[in-house]
């Protein structure tokens, strides 16, 4: 989750907070022209504080000032955010950091001064993997929503300083605790340059036991441009002791899996950047349910039918997309057909360590990865591939290169010995 | 374009329908139809480890698409195949899911890979050695007419034989009570793009807006009517009368699958 660059933001009042001054005003005119009307104005301008302070108490409404209650429109479409809040715990932040790499997701963590203070490194540890660090206040009161702007102001910006002090980079967002606020809150905001992030869905994992019924709530209806709320600190543990939030990342990076791709004729006229599909097969081993040939014979005969579809040879392939599980037989047994129809002279790599295995949609999730490396001109490197298997005599990208693949394969691979390779080329 | 086939072979297996060959007076209403208990043959043409390990499902698609084979006296290594199912294997489907419902959520890697919805498509190839491409839909009650649309399409476009399986299994309660497919079934047609010696009939398909066909005999219908491959019966009813027709098959609402069907002898 990312804002816009840090600057003093102008402080405009909502609707609300004009209509709240409006009637102050109204109410010292009206008792300085009638006097007896004061029961009037005096349960008028208790009626509007009521008001106020229910739109502070409602975490997701914007009534009070500008809250991010979703992604916008224009920030990272098709993306949810991950945002973890109370943290940094010295047990569970470096497990939830593993889960993220794995996953290779990034998150925001919404981190509490005062704890930061007492774990300076696991709080540059969260940066230096590449997630950002947002402010949750220095202290974590849990009576914020009652603090005066002086004291407000205060919390919020010693937040800011011990934060900015330990990682080196000031905080774009702030969260009150629980969510709760004031009237108050905003016109500081503004003053810092920070942004109110609330959240689309949360499952109460620092009182909810049970994973089931969290991943259920963050997963229920979940859609792009959602803010998941999430606990590293004060995490619930579940019946076995487990952190929930251990239980329940998992499965929410796993549910946030699919693909969907929507094939069209091609138009009379192209554009140079168009992702044509330019042939594709797909083979059955007929080895074995569970492992793959030996050498690769049935993802040999599909990686050179597929290119015999498309009318190409082996060399005119710029990039491969591979299968790639890292489970060792596997993956010699795709390097042994890779090897014996390319040789070493094709970068190819895995992206399954920047997704993790998709099942069903893995296959359909490369093609896309496979077309945004045509469209934009790189090869992904296979993130998180610290030792290339020697054995394997193929050119395996271990970091992204910048290149304008012209034409690149796809390989995918399924149980009962299946499969399939597309070939997919730019238009121009 | 036109969508057309030469069938050389036909693969059968249901409830009181053992084969093709005895089916047939059967369906041409020549022979009383008794429903009795499916009998499945085992797969023996797979490796006896691989013959342990595999279910009804398997072993029904297996049994219709060998038939098939057989009739059409067709090499499977030149066929591609397309596997069509509503249910599929409703037995593992079943076990998976006690499985993860239990406090021992530990599946056996072999329950896993028979999870999967291409798992006849992959004993398929381990039995007949066929690397050729295998297609795997389904279509809930639609699925057999989406497996012979697929079928045709490839032997159309492709001009290569294409054999088609489609096949289905009760599931045990509680699933079955909410989609209650009486017995196993099987039905396979072996598609070629060019008539030859052993071709039974011409077929061609078209999508139309038209109600079902049904079969004039209770029992027939009825499983045509509760197990999704079955609803290709009337297809091997105008086979069996040996007469040149048209039936029309349960598709995806609004739409149907007409198929006209030409005899070769």
């Amino acid at each position: 989750m990312t804002a816009p660059p840090h600057a003093r933001r102008r402080w405009r009042p909502t609707p609300l907070l004009q209509a709240t001054f409006a009637l102050h005003a109204g109410s010292l005119g009206l008792l300085a022209l009638q006097p007896g009307l004061w029961p009037w104005g005096l349960g008028t301008l208790a009626a509007n504080h009521l008001i106020l302070a229910a739109a502070g108490l409602w975490p997701r409404s914007r009534s009070l000032g500008p809250n991010w209650s979703r992604l916008p429109a224009t920030a990272a479409p098709g993306h949810i955010a991950i945002t973890l809040d109370d943290g940094p715990d010295p047990e569970v932040t470096p497990q939830v950091l593993d889960l993220l790499d794995r996953y290779a997701a990034r998150a925001s963590f919404f981190c509490i001064g005062a704890r930061a203070q007492r774990h300076p490194e696991l709080c540059r540890e969260i940066v230096r993997r590449g997630h950002a660090v947002e402010n949750h206040g220095q202290h974590h009161r849990h009576h914020f929503a009652t603090f005066g702007p002086r004291r407000m102001g205060r919390e919020i910006e010693s937040g800011q300083d011990s934060l900015a002090a330990i990682t080196g980079q000031r905080p774009q967002f702030f969260r009150p605790t629980a969510g709760l606020r004031n009237a108050f809150l905003e016109p500081i905001l503004a003053r810092h340059g920070l942004h109110l992030a609330s959240w689309t869905r949360r499952g109460f994992d620092t009182r909810n036991c049970d994973a089931d019924d969290v991943t259920r709530r963050l997963t229920h209806n979940l859609a792009a441009g959602d803010i998941l709320l999430l606990h590293d600190g004060h995490a619930a543990r579940t019946a076995a002791g487990q952190p929930v939030i251990l239980a329940v990342l998992p499965r929410l990076l796993e549910a946030a899996t699919a693909a969907f791709i929507l094939l069209e004729r091609p138009a009379d006229s192209l554009n140079a950047e168009d992702v044509l599909l330019l042939g594709t097969w797909e083979s059955s081993d007929a080895h074995h349910m569970s492992s793959h040939h030996p050498d690769g014979l049935g993802a040999r005969m599909a990686m050179a039918a597929a290119l015999q579809a498309a009318g190409l040879q082996a060399a005119d392939i710029d990039y491969i997309n591979l299968h790639g599980t890292a489970t060792p037989s596997n993956d010699a047994a795709e390097g042994k057909a890779v090897a014996a129809l390319f040789g070493e002279r094709t970068p190819c790599s895995s992206t399954k360590g920047a997704t993790g295995h998709c099942l069903g949609a893995a296959g359909g999730l490369e093609a896309v990865i496979s077309a945004l490396a045509l469209r934009h001109g790189f090869l992904p490197g296979g993130v998180n591939t610290r030792q290339v298997d020697s054995g394997i005599p193929i050119q395996y990208l271990s970091a992204n290169r910048e290149c304008a693949p012209r034409r690149v394969l796809s390989n995918s691979f399924g149980f009962g010995g299946t499969n399939c390779s597309l070939v997919l080329g730019r238009a121009g | 374009m036109n969508l057309t086939a030469y069938l050389d072979g036909v693969g059968l297996l249901g409830p009181g329908l053992d084969d093709w060959n005895t089916a047939q007076p059967i369906l041409a209403g020549a022979a009383d139809y008794v429903p009795r208990t499916i009998v499945v043959p085992p797969p023996m043409a797979l490796p006896p480890a691989e013959r342990r390990r595999v279910g009804l499902a398997v072993k029904v698609a297996l049994a219709v698409a060998q038939e098939a084979i057989a009739g059409a006296q067709a090499d499977a290594k030149q066929l591609a195949s397309v596997f069509s199912s509503s249910s599929a294997d409703g037995d593992t489907c079943d076990a998976i899911c006690r499985a993860l419902a239990s406090e021992d959520r530990h599946l056996s890697p072999t329950r896993f890979h028979n999870s999967v919805h291409n798992a006849p498509a992959g004993y398929w190839g381990v039995a007949s050695g066929a690397m050729s491409p295998a297609t795997v839909l389904c279509a809930y009650d639609g699925s057999f007419a989406a497996g012979l649309l697929e079928a045709l399409a490839q032997v159309s476009v492709d001009a290569t034989g294409t054999l088609l399986v489609t096949y289905e299994t009760p599931y045990p309660e509680p699933l079955h009570a909410n989609l209650p497919h009486p017995s196993a079934f099987g039905l396979a047609l072996a598609l070629l793009p060019q008539q030859g010696p052993h071709s039974l009939a011409r077929l061609q398909v078209e999508l139309v807006e038209a109600p079902a066909d049904r079969l004039a005999n209770p029992g027939l219908e009825a499983l045509r009517r509760q197990i999704p491959s079955a609803r290709g019966l009337p297809l091997l009813q105008a086979l069996a009368s040996g007469r040149a027709g048209r039936v029309v098959l349960e598709y995806l609402e609004p739409l149907s699958l007409a198929v006209t069907i030409q005899p070769c002898r």
